[in-house]
């Protein structure tokens, strides 16, 4: 009686821990409209950010979720994603803003040279400051 | 004043012609594969940058660490965290030269296969590879593919006992980019 006693306590403590490690396990990406911005940003500065001091920028952006706000330059369609590009127009760099499949349906919305506000993730510089998971505010 | 503008016309002739021969893309992508009898990893960047001479050969493709994108949450944030320290090493670079460059015919439409040779800088380590690579041409346009295998113990990623089971000992890195012509 005692050892199914101690078998059920245990089972007890121990099923909400193992529920947690199997949620944790199988957890996809959040959905970027659900997180909030830690940084608020124009285009033009965060590039500049990153052109002044990019080990700086890097520290201060990488991985955070940064909302942004510039001009659109470009709308691209890859095949297997879509991206915006923000900038001045004149410069052949920008930041560079890849979507998330739910935000696709606004993005037909948008035209060259509306001033638009994105939040995303940010991953650094290459030719662009890139954003991931983007959504339009 | 004549010099001056033969001298000026000369510039631009190779100026046009040098634009001419370099292709570029920010939008390559970088997947990589590693199977194993428990489970599968795969990631996925779509936001490589590749710059291709097709005079010279020379190519070199970058990618942000940041930017791979996992199926599950956990799995990625191990890669940025424990296995690449994607805060101290944001990058990834490969420069390398196309071998036997005169074997594709850029005016050509077809596929051309060739092995690419250089240098892949990955984790604060720089290593030789040689990879096959496959350019594709259609009217004009410009790609190729290549895939490179590479071992985590060269580039001193360190996997830890408990997980290294599940992590196969070679990981398969897949790379695609559809060029467009440089405009100066």
């Amino acid at each position: 009686m005692k050892k199914w006693r101690f078998i059920l306590i245990v089972g007890v403590l121990l099923t909400p821990v193992l529920i947690y490690a199997l949620r944790e396990y199988n957890r996809t990406n959040a959905d970027t409209a659900e997180l909030k911005a830690s940084i608020e940003i124009d285009a033009l500065s965060l590039l500049k950010d990153y052109e002044t001091d990019e080990g700086f920028a890097n520290k201060e952006y990488n991985g955070k979720v940064i909302s942004v706000k510039g001009r659109v330059i470009k709308i691209e369609d890859t095949g297997d994603t879509k991206r915006v590009i923000l900038g001045d127009g004149i410069s052949m760099n920008g930041v560079l803003c890849e979507f998330q499949d739910t935000e696709y349906e606004k993005l037909k919305e948008l035209v060259p040279t509306q001033e638009v506000r994105i939040k995303g993730i940010c991953t650094g510089i290459l030719l662009d400051v890139v954003l991931i998971r983007c959504v339009i505010e | 004043m004549k010099k001056i503008v033969i001298s000026l016309v000369v510039s631009l002739i190779v100026l046009t012609s040098f634009s001419q021969e370099r292709y570029f893309t920010r939008s390559g992508k970088i997947s990589f594969y590693s199977s194993t009898p428990l489970e599968n990893i795969e990631a996925i960047n779509k936001n490589a940058v590749s710059v291709f001479d097709k005079s010279t050969g020379q190519i070199e493709v970058s990618t942000l660490m940041k930017g791979f994108e996992f199926e599950k949450a956990l799995m990625q944030e191990h890669f940025n965290e424990n296995y690449i320290e994607s805060d101290k090493y944001p990058k990834a670079v490969f420069k390398g030269k196309i071998n036997d460059l005169s074997t594709i015919d850029f005016t050509k439409s077809g596929k051309y296969n060739t092995t690419v040779s250089g240098k892949l800088s990955l984790h604060g380590e720089t290593r030789d590879v040689t990879a096959p690579i496959t350019f594709s041409v259609n009217q004009g346009n410009i790609s190729a593919t290549a895939e490179f295998k590479v071992l985590p113990p060269d580039f001193k990623i360190s996997i830890p006992d408990l997980v290294r089971e599940k992590i196969a000992k070679e990981i398969k890195i897949n790379v695609a980019a559809g060029y467009e012509l440089m405009k100066n």
